[in-house]
């Protein structure tokens, strides 16, 4: 079994790498069709294929971006989407000690700009 | 002006306790990582990012309480994703499978040629399969694939040993090969 971790280790690397693949380790270790470490091997091939980089949208990122440091919220009030105006109101003055106080517009902003996204700004592959 | 390119996490997390540009180089460096890390665990984009803020907001928040010692900063802030990701779970009850629409290409299934119909379905039943592990498990084939983080680097996110990491991606693998291949869906080749 602990060859069987370390062959699946260098396989994981290689592929992060781009330097080795599956039919390499196959030739490299005598690797026997149907065993299972030959299953495993292809579904680490599979996973690779499958699971890929995502970039979230550029708006996103800009826009949080904006909102973490441009120091124009306060993240409390980042939970604004799910409070009560009453409650919006109420928390206004609170804040935290040291950061900056922001509008409910600001808040509101943000709330509003997330939910106009369209499919448009889905993410892309990377 | 302070080239914060150059510096370490560890020198931007000091500064970054009175420095909010130094806050903004940290989030240039971890915003993709933490969306895509959420977006796997959740499978849908505006849930990702209504998540990926809140990590940013909670960093920003605590980043004075942080603390290295040990723990890297990426680590911090993959546990702090890792628990609201789990109580986004918790509170929606949402312990079943989450379908990637927006992942997969649109589009009915009766309009694409059968071949990529299949892959599509393939891939899926993985993702699927994926999101039915054990929190720990998804998040070391997300660092690992998604991330292509190495076994200590892994290992510093989730608290475990490089052996360990190693360990557990074999006995992940089998468990999922397992689920996959009861009704053989995935096909030798």
């Amino acid at each position: 079994m602990g060859n069987l971790q370390t062959i699946l280790a260098e396989y994981a690397d290689g592929l992060a790498n781009g330097t080795v693949t599956a039919d390499d380790l196959r030739i490299k270790y005598n690797i026997a069709p149907e065993s299972e470490l030959d299953h495993l091997l292809h579904l680490a091939t599979h996973l690779e294929q499958v699971l890929v980089s995502v970039a979230p949208s550029e708006a996103f990122v800009a826009e949080l971006r904006e909102q973490l440091i441009g120091g124009k919220i306060n993240p409390v009030l980042m939970r604004l989407r799910h409070l009560t105006a009453l409650q919006v109101a109420a928390g206004i003055g609170a804040g935290l000690g040291g950061v900056t106080v922001v509008t409910v517009a600001a808040g509101l902003l943000w709330y509003n700009s997330r939910h106009r996204r369209t499919i448009a700004e889905q993410p892309t592959a990377s | 002006m302070m080239d914060y390119t150059t510096l370490e996490d560890a020198d931007l997390v000091r500064l970054a306790q009175n420095d909010q540009d130094a806050f903004g180089q940290l989030y240039e460096r971890y915003v993709t990582r933490i969306y895509n890390y959420i977006y796997y665990r959740t499978g849908n984009h505006d849930e990702a990012e209504d998540l990926t803020a809140k990590v940013f907001m909670r960093a920003l928040k605590h980043i004075a309480n942080y603390d290295e010692r040990g723990v890297p900063f990426s680590a911090w802030l993959y546990r702090i994703a890792h628990n609201l990701v789990a109580n986004w779970h918790r509170d929606r009850g949402r312990r079943k499978i989450i379908p990637l629409e927006e992942f997969m290409n649109k589009g009915s299934r009766a309009d694409m040629p059968e071949t990529i119909a299949e892959e599509r379905e393939e891939k899926e039943r993985l993702l699927q399969a994926v999101r039915r592990l054990p929190a720990d498990r998804q998040q070391l084939l997300i660092l690992k694939y998604v991330e292509r983080l190495s076994n200590a680097e892994i290992g510093d996110i989730l608290d475990k040993t490089e052996g360990a990491v190693k360990s557990l991606y074999y006995r992940t693998l089998a468990f999922l090969r397992d689920d996959l291949t009861d009704d053989q869906k995935i096909p030798k080749g």
